[in-house]
């Protein structure tokens, strides 16, 4: 039985070029970067090459780049370095004046994913505050809304994180939009580009964004490898302390057979942004969306009201539980997924969904599909003729439809 | 048969993968690459299974159950989660204050064990830094008289990075064990090379690290006792919830497979490769300090690691000494400090004057290490020390028999 995977939200399959990298990297060029002879600076070296690979695909000078374990610690780094960095200014600084400002309240949507999520709560649990901007039943976060509360409370606010593609429906936020607000009230502006980056194009030290993390193994790269971009002059307090690598900003030794891969991945995602093949492989997902909604009675895309990244498909499939069919089609060879990979098995609605309204109903039988570059048409086909025979099969057996 | 140049003798940096480790990675970039969270096709279930498999691995090596394994980035990730989550969490209040606590570690441990300490500090935590004696050497009693009421964690390392010395684990941590103060030890250095067993040694939190035992760097683990006491930590990193909660993030595969093979290995080949290497940093050292005089091993004789030493040479200068000696890959103290010329703070804080903290050599040895190149590191190192001792005037004055500390210098 043949494959199809369709869950490269959740991770991709390292591209050949990677895993090349990353084997030279543990049998060839092994040293730790921080020795000083000739074994520890071929890999300085080599590991240079890469942060620079990574500076052309985001659109910034390498400097700016902080290399961590992937995205998730980025996002940490960027929200609880953010807020520690004006509490502690607060605390410290010249107490009075722009030094002492206290900022104490992080501006995030709810529609983020769970690594922005978390540690929103824990800062809540913690004393600061936490604002939830609204959003439409797109999920798309309203603009309006940041403009008006940064009318009336910038002075307050650390940081404002709203992600830029989301990780279950693929709509994208206006960050532009959000970003240019919040550099007129000179509030610090941090996006999440884990399912962005190396899918899209992103010129970031162009765009009015502060903070931007992302991950390796979301554009074929290896897990373990991921980034933050810091804007010159963004002040983070570090959290992981002990070493004096990535400037001082992130202790300890270098993931460097991840990072040489990083660098591999990001060269390879930029040549293949210079095409079009995104704009080919988006017209492939609308054929597959408007296949399966001919096939199947009762199903609507999530999201499909805002502008999507191409790779991304989320499917209500109406009546159904999201496990059952999941099952079915991975018995079937179709690998996909009900939202997030960091909350599967549990057996609550996607946040997500709920958070922009979607009934409980069609919350619960909705199924992300997510392309990669390399998926293929014949691929895609395929899952058109399986997903819909399951989803009937499944509404025969459960009496849903009926 | 020639030597491979530069003979590799810097193994407390870092190791070279093991390539029985690389083999077990190589199929999780491939076939299964999946995400071990992914729980609704055999991507995920491929790959979750092989980081239970690894978990089970690494238990194996020092004596835990898989499930108190947390996977890290490393070590230095894992002694900040262990230090600041384990401080946070059993923060103590006193009359009328914050709630904080005693914190004692000591002052030559490594920076990723310093610097949360200090970290704390500033946040209002008491820290007694231990002053080493001259050995290096923490004993139980320096721990014991340190000992305070509200004291909430002791974090030790177990055997130094730069000079091997051997701190009295097992005894400390049954002093913690019988007052309830949590104990946590980075034992970077020590896990892998020497026998482990966290119930027989009293330990509540260890942390170890891949590149130190042919797995890659990236990846490292932290040891969190789940019986007798359970001890909870408050997470660094949130998110989905992987790790039990206490560190989240999509868990890097390939490199946990490579970690738990690795785990293995030096579970079954530990005894020998110990036995092998002593051998060799035996003969070593007999032959540098017999065939060169003014030379100076740092650290405790007997209570150090046996494939590690540090050595001081006088009458050398420490950079010159290691471009003398530039086709050995070794460090004068720390690889996470060697960049900074100041002399390892290490060796100062057992009382090694300037001179020869700066002109010391730290020589690791490692699986992949020979007889061959033993017999051209020692060639090589009496050679450059002998070629620099000829060209100071200062050595010249000590073989007239002057004793040049007692020389008033004066100033032209």
């Amino acid at each position: 039985m043949n494959t199809i995977y369709l869950d490269n939200n959740a991770t991709t399959c390292p591209a050949p070029e990677v895993i090349a990298a990353v084997h030279e990297a543990m049998t060839e060029c092994w040293g730790n970067p921080s020795s000083i002879h000739r074994v520890g600076q071929t890999v300085r070296r080599k590991m240079d090459l890469a942060r620079q690979s990574v500076g052309q695909l985001l659109g910034c000078k390498d400097r700016d780049i902080i290399f961590t374990s992937g995205g998730t610690e980025a996002a940490n780094l960027a929200i609880f370095g953010s807020l520690r960095a004006f509490s502690e200014g607060a605390q410290h600084g010249h107490g009075g004046g722009s030094g002492g400002t206290k900022r104490r309240v992080l501006v995030t949507s709810q529609v983020e994913h769970s690594s922005i999520r978390e540690s929103a709560k824990r800062l809540s649990n913690e004393g600061y505050e936490v604002v939830y901007l609204p959003n439409d039943e797109d999920g798309v976060v309203d603009v309006a809304a940041l403009a008006e509360l940064l009318n009336f409370r910038a002075a307050e606010i650390a940081l404002v994180a709203v992600m830029w593609s989301n990780n279950e429906t693929g709509v994208i936020q206006p960050v532009q939009k959000l970003g240019s607000l919040c550099a007129e009230h000179g509030v610090r502006f941090y996006t999440d580009g884990t399912q962005w980056v190396g899918k899209m194009p992103t010129n970031v030290s162009q765009m009015p964004i502060d903070l931007m993390s992302f991950a390796a193994h979301k554009f074929h790269g290896p897990k373990g490898a991921g980034g933050l971009y810091v804007k010159p002059k963004t002040r983070l307090v570090p959290m992981t302390i002990g070493g004096p690598q990535e400037r001082e900003r992130r202790g300890g030794t270098e993931n460097v057979s991840g990072f040489l891969g990083m660098g591999v991945a990001a060269q390879l995602a930029w040549k293949w942004l210079q095409t079009d093949e995104r704009l080919r492989l988006a017209g492939t997902r609308d054929r597959f969306e408007k296949q399966m909604l001919e096939a199947v009675d009762c199903a609507t895309i999530n999201g499909s009201g805002a502008q999507r990244q191409w790779n991304t498909s989320n499917i209500a499939f109406c009546g159904l539980d999201t496990e059952a069919i999941l099952l079915s089609l991975s018995e079937r060879g179709v690998c996909a997924s009900g939202g997030s990979a960091c909350a599967s098995g549990s057996i609550d609605p996607s946040p997500i969904l709920k958070a922009m309204g979607i009934p409980p109903e069609r919350a619960h039988g909705s199924v992300r599909f997510s392309l990669s570059r390399y998926t293929t048409q014949e691929e895609l086909d395929k899952a058109v003729e399986i997903v819909p025979g399951v989803v009937n099969r499944l509404r025969k057996m459960t009496g849903a439809m009926a | 048969m020639a030597l491979k140049l530069p003979i590799y003798m810097d193994n407390a940096a870092t190791t070279r993968v093991d390539p029985r480790v690389v083999e077990a990675m190589l199929p999780y970039f491939t076939e299964r690459f999946g995400n071990s969270a992914s729980r609704n096709h055999r991507f995920g279930w491929e790959a979750e299974d092989a980081v239970d498999n690894a978990r089970e691995q690494a238990a194996a090596l020092i004596g835990a159950g898989g499930k108190e394994i947390i996977w890290t980035s490393g070590s230095s990730e894992s002694n900040n989660l262990a230090i600041k989550g384990a401080a946070r969490m059993y923060a103590k209040a006193g009359d009328g204050q914050p709630k904080r606590g005693h914190i004692i570690t000591a002052a030559h441990e490594h920076k990723a064990v310093l610097d949360p300490c200090k970290r704390l500090q500033r946040e209002g935590f008491d820290v007694t830094f231990l002053d080493p004696p001259k050995d290096g050497v923490i004993t139980a009693k320096a721990v014991e008289a340190a000992l305070r009421p509200d004291t909430i964690l002791v974090t030790l390392m177990w055997a130094n990075n730069e000079i091997g010395t051997i701190n009295e684990v097992p005894e400390i941590g049954n002093l913690c064990h019988d007052r309830e103060i949590i104990f946590h030890t980075d034992a970077t250095q020590w896990v892998g090379k020497m026998p482990t067993d966290v119930e027989r040694d009293n330990i509540d939190l260890l942390s170890w690290s891949g590149h130190k035992i042919y797995a890659p760097k990236g990846v490292g683990a932290l040891y969190v006792r789940r019986r007798k006491p359970r001890v909870r930590l408050e997470a660094q990193m949130d998110g989905g919830g992987h790790e039990r909660g206490m560190r989240s993030g999509t868990l890097a595969v390939p490199n946990i497979v490579g970690f738990g093979k690795a785990c293995e290995l030096c579970k079954n080949e530990m005894d020998a490769e110990r036995e092998r290497l002593h051998k060799l940093r035996r003969k070593l050292e007999t032959e540098l300090t017999s065939k060169l005089e003014v030379v100076q091993i740092n650290g405790h004789a007997e209570r150090r690691l046996p494939h590690l030493t540090n050595m001081s040479f006088g009458f050398v200068e420490g950079e010159s000494l290691l471009m003398g000696i530039n086709d050995i890959a070794c460090s004068s103290g720390s690889a996470c400090t060697s960049a900074s010329l100041e002399p390892s703070y290490v060796l100062k804080s057992l009382g090694v004057g300037d001179e020869l903290a700066h002109s010391s050599l730290r020589l690791s040895l490692g699986r992949w290490n020979t007889a061959e190149e033993v017999d051209y590191a020692i060639d090589g190192i009496i050679k450059a020390v002998n070629h620099l001792r000829s060209m100071s005037p200062l050595y010249d004055l000590h073989k007239e028999g002057i004793d040049i500390t007692k020389i008033q210098w004066q100033s032209h």
